[in-house]
């Protein structure tokens, strides 16, 4: 029989022989662990920013065929894959989109920046997929689940729809996220048997292997691994074989490392044109979220950020938001940038968004006291920013001395909190209020006058400074009351001050709240 | 004769002749005439407290100075705690602050162009939670906006001192305290117009003395 009488030949199940990753154990490193995220909407994605799904669109390639499809569009049955006219067949309010696969090529890259917060390594696997080796990220993270929920609710809040899968090797992972085969492999055992369920078009190998192995009647991978090698090497090729050998984890797999750019520079495309703040909102979201990815990958804060606003046939309106501790978190760029916009005026409804941010100083998590519960120094800082990005940078200010007699000039405005640790001048007494500029008063016999004649109680106090810097007064200030009670400050130029002399001589200054 | 409920009793909507107790946290003045003056021995802590001011210079701001010398002080033992100014109708004399004791570095600034900003900007520095006290000056403020006030102080736990024309005192206001300051030839004089739990009183500022 000839059943019998066969050599064993070795088959690709790799049942003799031995697994790579089947080591000695004790004395070996954990071995890695691969997440994969793939971006199946992708193409979509990078050419509707802060959009809903709410319209059917699909993206065609230059030869005219359907790439990708929006829900809707799906729903009436476009697929990838289809000729454009069948597609407008089937669909006739369709939207289309030509693929931009450079803007796919920096939206790839971007998330790897993003993702480098997760684990150190990160590999991309164009167009639309990347590898994330997270076995020495899970204790961080507090687990595999934990880390995956968090990467899927990040990504959900950026718009971009996500299949990921984790197996002991990148190849499968990948290959289980094209299947959509979420629950993880974690004992490198177990992979010929979950691979094998796969169909064989999830390996992405080239449609001549595909029709090849479906002329042999195989329907999924196992049917693969039960062929002998040598056979499949001769009629397949090399290259698929060395691809199962590599899922299996029989034959290393190094991946390259995704190397970050210096800076950040993200770029969303809207949906369609529009003014909808709420729309440019979760556009921004999306970048945010991004940037705070790469600032913690590197564990780098911001200081500020550029945003452009472009417009179509119009000069794009660009706003910087500052910050006046660095911050890396999208949380906190989201509330600034809310604020920013209610008190924009959008000159033209907005085509696209970019994002630009230098990563600065390296972030300082340890702004909490020493018992982490003094309340309010991040939050004081913060609401410095939320007032500052409403109403503007310079309606938010603080004070400070300065060392000079001319009461004017014996105060600036400061950064809030500035410790200028200035005693207080010697002096007379001071007013509570200053008035922004000296106001003229009346008189009436030679003296001053406000709602009836004014009261002096004290003085006078004179002040003669300035002459030497051009700015000079020469002033003799009195306290005043008025006929109704209110307590002024109030100053007599002299002859000799040439430049504010004039017919009036008495000027109110301050009031004694 | 039937007795009345007892948890009618301790609804703090009913107030009673007579009855002292129950008073919010305060903050004291500094002055002990105004200590004894005011519901609970001091500004509320934690609460809207308006004050109407006729005349500019009436002693709006003495009245406050040795709290906020000690809240910029207690502020630098924990770095925390701004005193927000917001949209006041002068400029703070930095000087004049200074000589009192007043913390320059803890003060914040704060103007607005129009009402609704000055009352968005101190409803945010009050649910911040990170300033110690809030003064406000604004004229037109409707019931329902000083209710949200009321709130936010509450829940930031900050005091919140809004300075308003004395027409405003003829509206009605959930506002714990509400005082005018009225002039006169001889300085100003305090009155408590609301309160709780209280008869009305006055006491003229010039008698103020600081402890």
């Amino acid at each position: 029989m000839s059943k019998a009488s066969a050599q064993p030949r070795p088959d690709l199940s790799g049942r003799r022989a031995p697994l790579a990753t089947g080591r000695a154990a004790g004395h070996t490193p954990a071995p890695p662990l691969w997440l994969c995220l793939g971006l199946p909407r992708l193409p979509l994605e990078v050419r509707s920013g802060g959009c809903d799904d709410d319209d059917a669109r699909i993206i065609v390639d230059p030869a005219g065929r359907v790439v990708r499809a929006s829900m809707l569009a799906a729903d009436n049955g476009v697929a990838p894959g289809l000729p454009l006219n069948a597609a407008l067949a089937l669909c006739p309010g369709l939207v289309v989109l030509e693929r931009d696969e450079a803007a796919e090529r920096d939206a790839l890259a971007r998330l790897a920046a993003w993702a480098g917060a997760f684990t150190p390594l990160v590999s991309l696997v164009p167009p639309a997929a990347l590898l994330l080796e997270v076995r020495g990220s899970l204790r961080l993270f507090g687990g595999l689940d934990a880390l995956r929920r968090r990467i899927r609710e990040v990504l959900r809040s950026t718009g971009h729809a996500c299949r990921e899968a984790v197996a002991p090797t990148p190849l499968a992972a990948l290959w289980l996220a094209r299947a959509g085969q979420a629950e993880a492999i974690m004992d490198p055992a177990a992979l010929a048997s979950r691979i094998g369920a796969l169909r064989p078009a999830v390996t992405g190998w080239p449609e001549a292997t595909l029709t090849a192995l479906r002329s042999l009647g195989v329907e999924s991978l196992a049917d693969c691994l039960r062929l002998p090698r040598d056979g499949f090497a001769r009629r397949l090729g090399r290259g698929p074989l060395a691809d199962l050998d590599r899922a299996l984890g029989r034959i290393p797999d190094p991946r390259p490392a995704f190397r970050a750019p210096p800076r950040y520079h993200g770029t969303l495309e809207l949906a369609a044109e529009s003014a909808d703040t709420a729309r440019l909102g979760r556009a921004l979201h999306a970048l945010f979220a991004e940037l705070e990815g790469f600032l913690r990958a590197r564990q780098r804060a911001v200081n500020r950020l550029t945003i452009r606003l472009t417009h179509l046939r119009r000069p794009a309106t660009e706003l910087v938001l500052g910050l006046v501790t660095p911050g890396l978190e999208a949380a906190h760029f989201d509330a600034l940038f809310t604020e920013r916009l209610e008190r924009l005026v959008l000159p033209a409804p907005v085509i696209s968004v970019v994002l630009e941010a230098v990563p600065g100083e390296p972030f300082d998590p340890a702004i909490v006291g020493l018992f982490g519960d003094e309340p309010g120094t991040a939050a004081g800082l913060q609401l410095v920013e939320r007032l500052r990005a409403r109403l503007g940078h310079d309606a938010v200010h603080g004070l400070r001395l300065l060392d000079e007699h001319r009461p004017e000039r014996a105060w600036r405005v400061a950064e809030p909190g500035i410790d200028t640790c200035m005693t207080p001048p010697a002096g007379g007494l001071r007013p509570g209020w200053l008035l922004e500029s000296p106001r003229p008063l009346r008189c009436r016999e030679g003296r001053p006058w406000l709602d009836g004649m004014l009261l002096i109680e004290a003085g006078p106090e004179r002040l003669e400074a300035g002459w030497w810097d051009g700015g000079g007064i020469a002033r003799d200030y009195w306290v005043a009351r008025t006929s109704a009670g209110a307590r002024l400050w109030i100053f007599r130029a002299l002859p000799d001050a040439g430049a504010e002399a004039g017919e009036e001589r008495w000027f109110l200054h301050g009031i004694f709240g | 004769m039937t007795s009345i409920p007892h948890d009618l009793l301790d609804d703090p909507r009913l107030w009673r002749a007579g009855r002292q107790g129950r008073h919010w946290p305060t903050l004291s003045s500094g002055y002990p005439e105004l200590d004894a003056l005011l519901p609970g021995g001091g500004w509320p802590a934690a609460m809207l407290t308006e004050i109407a001011v006729e005349r500019w210079g009436s002693g709006e701001l003495t009245l406050f100075m040795p709290l906020l010398a000690r809240l910029s002080a207690d502020g630098h033992t924990c770095k925390a705690g701004w005193i927000a100014w917001i949209a006041p109708p002068f400029l703070p004399y930095a000087p004049a602050l200074a000589a009192a004791g007043v913390d320059l570095s803890r003060m914040l600034l704060v103007r607005g162009r129009d009402a609704g900003e000055t009352l968005w900007a101190a409803e945010q520095a009050l649910q911040s939670g990170s300033c110690r006290v809030v003064l406000a000056w604004t004229g037109r403020a409707d019931g329902r906006q000083l209710r949200r006030l009321q709130l936010a102080a509450e829940n930031g736990r900050t005091p919140l001192i809004l300075f308003r024309p004395p027409s405003a005192l003829a509206a009605p206001s959930p506002a714990t305290l509400r005082i005018s300051l009225v002039g006169g030839a001889e300085g100003a004089c305090l009155r408590l117009v609301k309160h709780r739990g209280g008869a009305s009183r006055s006491l003229p500022i010039a008698l103020l003395q600081e402890r």
